[in-house]
């Protein structure tokens, strides 16, 4: 952390030159006070004054969170255009999103402290997510692949070893699918390539495709792809870990 | 005094407490004049509980305007384990010393005073769902099938045809499926109006299951990838739901 400012007791003026700052200059900021949530969009909600922590984050997401429950009461989420002003005695953050249109309203009549901060996170977020989750999102979601794909088999097996997903394309062509969690590599496109030139000795003059997907590929990987007439896509499987895990609903999404 | 209520039987506080602690860990108990109401989600909003206690099922009861009684439920089931299967069970709330007090009247008469907490927070709304299947049964046909398809897989798959309820699980290479067919003395009234199936994780519904048995019918109800709906009946009038969403696989 370079810089930071923290102000003790405030007064509405000081935060709001002190948010709009922070603002500016990309900070994080995190304000504590007495405050009132308006908020208007697809539905809308109202809360009471109450004590409050509110987190505004330099791609504008902001958060306000009460003192029990994890997860935040309201909120807007990255690229919502927010300012903050005095109206009236009281200081008024006011978030808006376009698409679709949202307006969040914080109206703060005390701020207890104000803190801005310019914090530095560069690190990978490494989740554990596995070929196995890739395989499951791939096989429900094949237009992460590619539009109009049909996935009809998963761990087909073939002479040399298990295609990932055995899929038809658009046109009629035979598709194999190799899923990588991990950068992909010269290995991986010739492991690729030998299930392509198998299924092709069998498909009676069928197209097949080969398409190797993972996070990223080496130069040298796709070279070979290239040079055996294969393709890459670019897969997250952070990604698919999460389609997979959100297959569990929530009651809220059913109010 | 704004509210007092006592249970000649404690264990059927200590059965309401444990029905809602298998979700939260606090909860609001809301009461007026009527009845006394609690709502609350699991932190993950998996699943929600409701409990409806109206006045009639208390032997005594009174209450003043409405009360928030907001309670830790850990320590009210610690205290609740204490009780003895003859005791009398009176709660009494303190305003003024901001607690509630719990008698257990046995041999000796014994007093807890809890601590009331300051939990804020709206009830959740009820879920809007229309359930194509409902079906009352033994709640030891579900105990047992969910304990059958536990051996199996963390989820199971619950579905409904006009012939009956079934219940079915698998792991990797074997698993389990539970038939209770309509006609059989373990369902005793089923109306269908559209077959239905949905999974739904077994954790959360083996622990409801498992506070439902005090009664010996539930009623259960879902849809289609919707959620599922449990009801048990408590001293008649009284009633426990506990809702819980749907898992949809990507299969």
């Amino acid at each position: 952390m370079h810089k930071y400012k923290l102000l003790l007791n405030p007064s509405l003026d000081e935060t709001v030159h002190v948010v709009n700052e922070a603002l500016k200059k990309g900070f994080l900021s995190l304000l504590v006070g007495l405050c009132r949530v308006n908020y208007k969009g697809r539905a809308s909600s109202v809360l009471g004054w109450g004590e409050r922590l509110v987190i505004i984050k330099r791609d504008g997401s902001v958060l306000v969170h009460r003192t029990w429950d994890f997860q935040p009461v309201n909120w807007q989420p990255p690229g919502s255009v927010l300012q903050a002003s005095t109206r009236g005695r009281n200081l008024t953050i006011r978030s808006v999103r376009l698409k679709p249109r949202e307006s969040l309203e914080i109206e703060f009549e005390k701020v207890f402290s104000v803190l801005v901060m310019d914090l530095v996170d560069e690190a990978e977020f490494t989740m554990y997510a596995s070929e196995k989750d890739m395989q499951k999102a791939v096989m429900a979601n094949p237009e992460l692949v590619e539009e109009g794909l049909r996935p009809l088999v998963k761990e087909k097996e073939v002479e040399h070893g298990f295609i990932d997903v055995y899929a038809v394309d658009r046109e009629g062509n035979i598709v194999i699918i190799e899923l990588k969690r991990r950068i992909a590599t010269s290995d991986d496109a010739l492991q690729l390539s030998s299930y392509v030139e198998e299924v092709k000795k069998r498909s009676g003059g069928r197209g097949v495709r080969g398409i190797l997907v993972a996070p990223s590929a080496s130069k040298k990987a796709l070279f070979l792809l290239e040079k055996h007439g294969l393709e890459f896509r670019t897969l997250n499987p952070q990604k698919c870990a999460e389609l997979v895990e959100s297959s569990s609903k929530r009651i809220t999404d059913f109010f | 005094m704004p509210f007092r209520a006592k249970f000649s039987d404690a264990r059927t506080w200590k059965r309401i407490v444990d029905a809602i602690s298998v979700l939260v860990d606090e909860a609001i108990f809301r009461a007026n004049e009527n009845s006394m109401r609690v709502r609350a989600m699991d932190p993950s909003h998996v699943a929600m509980v409701d409990i409806y206690l109206p006045a009639g099922i208390f032997d005594e009861y009174a209450c003043s305007g409405e009360v928030a009684i907001g309670l830790n439920l850990d320590e009210m089931g610690k205290v609740m384990r204490r009780a003895g299967t003859n005791d009398e069970l009176e709660l009494v709330l303190d305003e003024a010393a901001s607690s509630l007090r719990v008698h257990l009247k046995g041999a000796t008469t014994r007093t807890f005073r809890l601590s009331l907490l300051d939990i804020g927070g709206e009830e959740p709304p009820t879920p809007s769902i229309k359930f194509n299947v409902e079906a009352k049964m033994l709640s030891d046909a579900l105990v047992q099938a969910l304990k059958d398809a536990e051996l199996f897989s963390d989820h199971v798959r619950v579905s409904a045809t006009p012939d009956g309820v079934q219940i079915a699980a698998s792991g990797d290479t074997s698993g389990v499926e539970v038939k209770i067919d309509k006609g059989s003395e373990a369902l005793l009234e089923l109306s269908v109006a559209e077959s239905s199936r949905a999974i739904y994780a077994l954790s959360y519904l083996s622990d409801m299951i498992k506070a439902a048995s005090v009664s010996e019918t539930i009623t259960l109800s879902f849809s289609t990838d919707m959620p599922l709906k449990l009801e048990f009946r408590v001293l008649g009038e009284g009633k426990v739901t506990y809702w819980l969403a749907p898992r949809i696989e990507a299969e």
